[in-house]
């Protein structure tokens, strides 16, 4: 690669395909949105709520990155990614807090940030793993519903805390912060002006300043957006493509399948590993209470929505999601309410009625959560099932089909 | 390689299940021997609540039969037959505070079959909308469906009536049969007759009418019978409204036993019938009723003498030991892989 | 390589945000007449099976700030409320996200709430640091201020080396599980009682407290705890309490995680009559309603004193029905709410009058903070609060309620908590029974 960019010819036929990949665009207007969110943010709100809320939102964009590759990529459904994000927090949560002190080991751990954001990938990536060997070879709705199983049981054994290690419904909080050697302070967050600071105490992330937070998961988006692209086109990403399209051509051809699958799954775990300890950090609490089964659909909404199999897709679908879900839906009663009140419609927000059993427009529209995730899969599914930005390849296999055929998985994917 | 796996999944996979089974066994002995009371009163409430898993698991093992969809829905189907009953008590003058009278039974076996013929039409209509445009999609896709539609019945249901528990008339006879060893009631009675009753009749519907025999060929093979002449649509449609209507009576009989329903009863209720249906082996009628009767059973064990918290762990660790060592389930799976 | 190079230029990218980031920040608006506006901050459960109990609770809060007028010394004085629940219950990471944003908020000075235990632990440790008072309404939990045995933690590690920001204007489990404890083995004469926790912070804290006393009166139980999320059937269980010879049954838990739904199973088993115990966080409508024909010889404790038994109380409690009208506006801890609300108004206009500027914030704050930790003797709806160093109010009254039916003139009343409003338990009603004063 490295002679492709010396030679400038490459290089501009290299450019020419950028500029002609609608997901290329995709990419610029995300980073620059990226970029320019927290200062307009700030500035049009006064406070650096909207930043904390998008490096949340990364969170989830991470997840949805993940299972990406798990569904879109390698055409296998995963119905308890939840658990590997739990797995990943826990994993934070445990090595850098003083949990351990209370649990029978009796000696806290406090394990720098950067190391185990790479070994709770690792965990997630190897409990993938394990959890894969035994159950890929089953055909795809009964992977589906085995992971669905692991994802009830393992957020169920955090909470029952066998071993007394996990704390339990007592959950872990005070968990430590990311430090840095060095860095820059300025206006948003210590000091006035502009200076560089030095030493590990004082370049300690803070739950409360969510700008380090937000940047630092706008790198780490970056950085798995890289690592995903190039693993799709890589000689596993077309062993993923050949094992979705057909699992048993592509085992005659010489590949693989179930190490083929297996990579799936742990890479598609490892990205949830990620995202989990970063979430156990910037939350500072890790409670058995966020890994349910909700968790595992909203991605699994996120990645239908966005596209499945394309990168750019799934981001978009995952910001989507996120806002509609814990912005849009959570402020809609509040903001309902004061519309209501605004253009005189009082008697719809009355709830003192029992007669009419009437719960009030706020609280009315605070129960459409549910209906709204379930519409989208439905309506995605049956009107547009490659999603808002398909990936290329699906929508070319599509056209090539015709429109009878609008298949996102192939018919036998998953079937051995 | 091939045959390694053969053995973890054949051999490995009954080895691991007839000890699994002898050690419940011994349990189960040892638990009688201490206290057999008490072990019988477990008992009851293990078969009521599996005569209701087995009702549930009816319906995912029918359309799963029929057109291998795990219909995720199917939970929150359950749990709209006890909704949809609650108005039409209303219409019929039963409020939710109402009592057991005589006078009441007739109402009660009216609106018994109008929530199954209300709740098949539902199901029905679910299949038409959501389901068969993608008929010819890969199998995932209508899997994201499904699961699509039990949000949106669960939505739709929180909509409706909110995030309460709701009461339910209280219309069964709580008289309770009691000597030195059993301790049963009217209700217990009641959820079992209902369920055998449904059960049976299903059994002869399949086994004895033309639509039935319609339903066994079409599981058996789809293109092969419509080639016979068999209406694949027809046949799908009335068994997703067998499959309804089972779980809408099932859904009653829970409302009209526990005299409370909530929105999102049907999620657990459902995951739970599944593995019932899976352990049973899936594609199967009478194995989801006896899958239903064993997970029932299973679960009241494991509330009563280990603890309530670790019930869900361990039935779904059954679902995975299942699925992993033995896909086919106890009794056999109708539908060949392919 | 490509992608090292793209990876570059996009951490350049991603720093720059950091620099074009310090454009923003600390625009504050103020209305116009106004000094500015002053905020408290409230985080409860408000919507969902939970509504129930953060609603009413959230309207002693408002009720506090209408008094007030609205503003204190030409500030306007606002309510900045947060939902911490999460399909329906409390949720633990909510509310941590929730405090964030009210820290980040540079009008809200103070906060009232949370309302459940286990989201006031996970709250403490983000509030600590920016001397954020907390004073809440209704968490019971006694490791969130006590250094027992008993706590899987130390109070003072959730702090992390801050002084204390964390008060609360109710009583504890360490004395509402015992409160409890009496009332069942000496009052009702119950000597074998089945206890069940819902495996919440609050229901197991509450529980283990109930246990302890209990057995210390000479009492013996049998412990069993459900899945909150997903028992429906809680009939396996009552029978093991019925095998082993209880009589009666105590429950830790909460009405929207479900704890009254057994009450409601009993009747099935013919042991509909056995008294079915609780703590503050059954003394609900819902609670009322889910235990169904049972609904009689259900008893709960609430942390706090009975409004009712409180002259001075009464004028206060008119005046908030005739601002809040709903048929449940008032609940448990409306008036806990209003206390504590008033509390922190108390101290901010002490720090206003002490020439504080609201627009330093972090110092503002650490001086509402220190105001509050000087509460003594303040006069409230619910009693004389004197905050002690842990922040544990000196108010240390339990009461005991059972369920009765109630004529309907006493339900329309409004200040008992009856079953709801048009449902078949609308004449059953937490009736005040008695209270125990642990601070005597």
């Amino acid at each position: 690669m490295i002679s492709t960019l010396r030679d400038p010819k490459a290089l501009r036929r290299r450019l020419r395909d950028w500029s002609r990949d609608p997901n290329m665009i995709v990419y610029g207007v995300l980073l620059v949105g990226a970029i320019l969110f927290p200062p307009i943010a700030s500035f049009a709100t006064g406070t650096n709520t909207l930043t904390g809320l998008a490096a949340d939102a990364g969170v989830w964009v991470l997840l949805a990155i993940g299972l990406n590759v798990v569904v879109g990529f390698a055409g296998l459904l995963d119905l308890g990614y939840a658990a590997f994000f739990a797995i990943g927090a826990y994993t934070y949560a445990l090595l850098a807090s003083t949990q351990l002190g209370s649990s029978p080991l009796h000696h806290a751990v406090h394990l720098p940030f950067w190391f185990l954001l790479f070994l709770a990938m690792f965990v997630a990536a190897s409990a993938g793993a394990l959890l894969g060997a035994p159950t890929l070879r089953l055909r795809g709705d009964y992977l589906a519903i085995v992971t669905l199983g692991f994802g009830e049981i393992v957020p169920r054994i955090f909470r029952n805390d066998p071993g007394h290690f996990t704390g339990g419904i007592n959950a872990i909080g005070n968990i430590d912060q990311p430090t840095l050697p060095v860095c820059v302070d300025g206006p948003w967050s210590r000091g006035d002006d502009l200076h560089l600071n030095f030493g590990l105490a004082n370049c300690s992330f803070s739950i409360t300043d969510p700008t380090a937070y937000y940047v630092l998961m706008v790198l780490l988006i970056i950085a798995c957006v890289i690592l995903v692209s190039n693993l799709q086109v890589s000689r596993l990403g077309r062993a993923w493509a050949a094992v979705r399209e057909d699992e048993v051509a592509a085992a005659a051809m010489g590949v693989n399948t179930r190490n083929i699958k297996l990579l799936a799954f742990a890479i598609g775990a490892a990205f949830s590993g990620f995202g989990g300890a970063y979430y156990g950090a910037k939350l500072s609490l890790v409670s058995p209470d966020n890994f349910d089964f909700t968790v595992s659909i909203t991605v699994l909404v996120m990645v239908v929505l966005g596209g499945m199999g394309n990168i750019a897709g799934v981001i978009v679908g995952a910001l989507a999601v996120y806002f509609l879900e814990f912005k849009f839906l959570t402020d809609l009663p509040r903001n309902t309410h004061a519309l209501v009140d605004a253009i005189g419609l009082g008697p719809l927000l009355d709830n003192s009625n029992p007669a009419t059993g009437w719960p009030g427009i706020e609280d009315f529209v605070g129960r459409l959560n549910f209906l709204v995730l379930g519409l989208i899969l439905v309506l995605m599914m049956l009107l547009r099932p490659q999603g808002i930005l398909p990936s290329r390849v699906r929508a070319q296999e599509l056209k090539a089909e015709g429109a009878q055929d609008d298949t996102v998985f192939d018919q036998r994917a998953g079937q051995t | 390689m091939q045959r390694l796996r053969a053995t973890f999944a054949g051999d490995l996979g009954t080895a691991l299940f007839s000890t699994l089974g002898l050690l419940a066994v011994g349990w189960v002995v040892i638990l009688a021997i201490q206290s057999p009371r008490s072990l019988i009163a477990t008992m009851v409430i293990g078969i009521t609540d599996g005569a209701i898993y087995a009702l549930i698991a009816l319906g995912y093992t029918m359309v799963y039969g029929i057109i291998e969809l795990i219909n995720f829905a199917h939970g929150d189907v359950f749990t709209l037959g006890g909704f949809i009953a609650l108005p039409l008590f209303a219409a019929f003058g039963i409020g939710p505070g109402a009592h057991y009278s005589l006078v009441f039974i007739p109402i009660l076996l009216l609106v018994f079959v109008l929530v199954m013929l209300i709740n098949g039409l539902v199901n029905i209509t679910i299949e038409r909308v959501a389901y068969r445009p993608l008929r010819g999609a890969p199998r995932l896709a209508p899997l994201i469906t499904a699961i699509g539609m039990a949000f949106i019945l669960e939505g739709t249901m929180y909509l409706w009536r909110g995030p309460v528990n709701l009461r339910f008339p209280d219309l069964i006879s709580e008289a309770r049969y009691t000597n030195s060893l059993i301790d049963i009631g009217v209700k217990d009675v009641m959820v079992v007759v209902v369920a055998i009753f449904l059960v049976v009749m299903l059994s002869l519907f399949i086994n004895r009418t033309k639509l039935g025999k319609a339903m066994r060929a079409t599981a058996q093979d789809r293109d092969a019978a419509q080639l016979m002449g068999i209406d694949i649509n027809r046949t799908i449609s009335a068994t997703f409204f067998i499959g309804a209507a089972l779980a809408g009576a099932g859904g009653l009989v829970y409302a009209l036993y526990f005299n409370s329903i909530r929105f999102d009863l049907g999620f657990s209720a459902g995951l739970v019938a599944f593995t019932a249906a899976v352990l049973g082996g899936i594609g199967n009628i009478e194995g989801a009723a006896l899958g239903g009767l064993l997970i029932g059973i299973i679960r009241a064990l494991v509330d009563r003498y280990i603890s309530a918290s670790w019930s869900d762990v361990i039935i779904f660790a059954i679902l995975i030991i299942v699925l992993v060592f033995r896909p086919t389930g106890l009794l056999g799976m109708r539908v060949p892989e392919k | 390589m490509r992608t090292a190079r793209l990876g570059r230029v996009a951490a350049i990218a991603a720093f720059a945000i950091v620099a074009v980031a310090c454009g923003g920040g600390g625009s504050g608006g103020s209305g116009s007449g106004s000094k500015g506006t002053i905020s408290i901050g409230v985080d409860l459960p408000e919507s969902g099976a939970a509504a129930s109990s953060g609603l009413p609770t959230l309207d002693g809060v408002k009720f506090a700030v209408q008094k007030a007028g609205g503003s204190i010394d030409g500030w306007t004085l606002t309510v900045e409320n947060r939902d911490d629940a999460v399909g329906g219950s409390y949720n633990a990471d909510k509310g941590v996200q929730n405090v964030t944003d009210l820290i980040n908020n540079n009008n809200v000075v103070a906060m009232v709430g949370p309302f459940n235990s286990a989201v006031g632990k996970a709250e403490i440790p983000i509030a600590a640091p920016a001397h954020l008072t907390m004073i809440s309404p209704s968490n019971t939990n006694p490791c969130l201020t006590k250094d027992l045995s008993s706590c899987d933690y130390h109070p003072a590690d959730l702090r992390k080396g801050n002084p204390n920001n964390y008060f609360r204007v109710v009583a504890t489990d360490d004395l509402q599980g015992p409160a409890m404890a009496d009332y069942a083995f000496t009052t009702l004469g119950i000597k074998k009682i089945g206890i069940l926790d819902e495996k919440t912070v609050f229901g197991v804290g509450i529980a283990n407290a109930f246990q302890a006393q209990y057995q210390k009166d000479g009492g013996t139980f049998k412990r069993d705890s459900f899945d909150p999320k997903t028992t429906t059937d809680w009939r396996a269980i009552l029978n093991g309490f019925k095998d082993f010879g209880a009589t009666a049954i105590y429950v830790g838990g909460t009405d929207d995680q479900s704890a009254c739904k057994p009450r409601g199973q009993m009747n099935a088993l013919g042991i509909g009559s056995w008294p079915y115990l609780g703590g503050d966080g059954i003394e609900t409508s819902q609670c009322i309603d889910d235990a169904a024909d049972s609904a009689n010889g259900v008893s709960a404790t609430t942390a706090g004193a009975d409004a009712g038994q409180i002259s001075s109380a009464a004028s206060v409690i008119t005046d908030y029905k005739k601002a809040f009208t709903g048929a449940n506006d008032y609940g448990a801890y409306t008036m806990s709410a209003f206390d504590a609300a008033n509390i922190e108004i108390q101290a901010i206009k002490q720090a206003l009058d002490a020439g504080k500027d609201p627009k330093k914030v972090n110092d503002f704050r650490e001086a509402v903070r220190v105001n509050v930790s000087k509460t003594s003797g303040y006069a409230g709806v619910l009693g004389t609060t004197t905050f002690d160093a842990n922040g544990d109010t000196s108010a240390k009254i339990i009461s005991v309620y059972a369920v009765k039916k109630e004529d309907a003139a006493a339900v329309a009343k409004g200040d008992l908590t009856c079953g709801k409003a048009g449902g078949s338990n609308a004449s059953f009603c937490f009736v005040w029974v008695k209270q125990f004063n642990f601070g005597a």
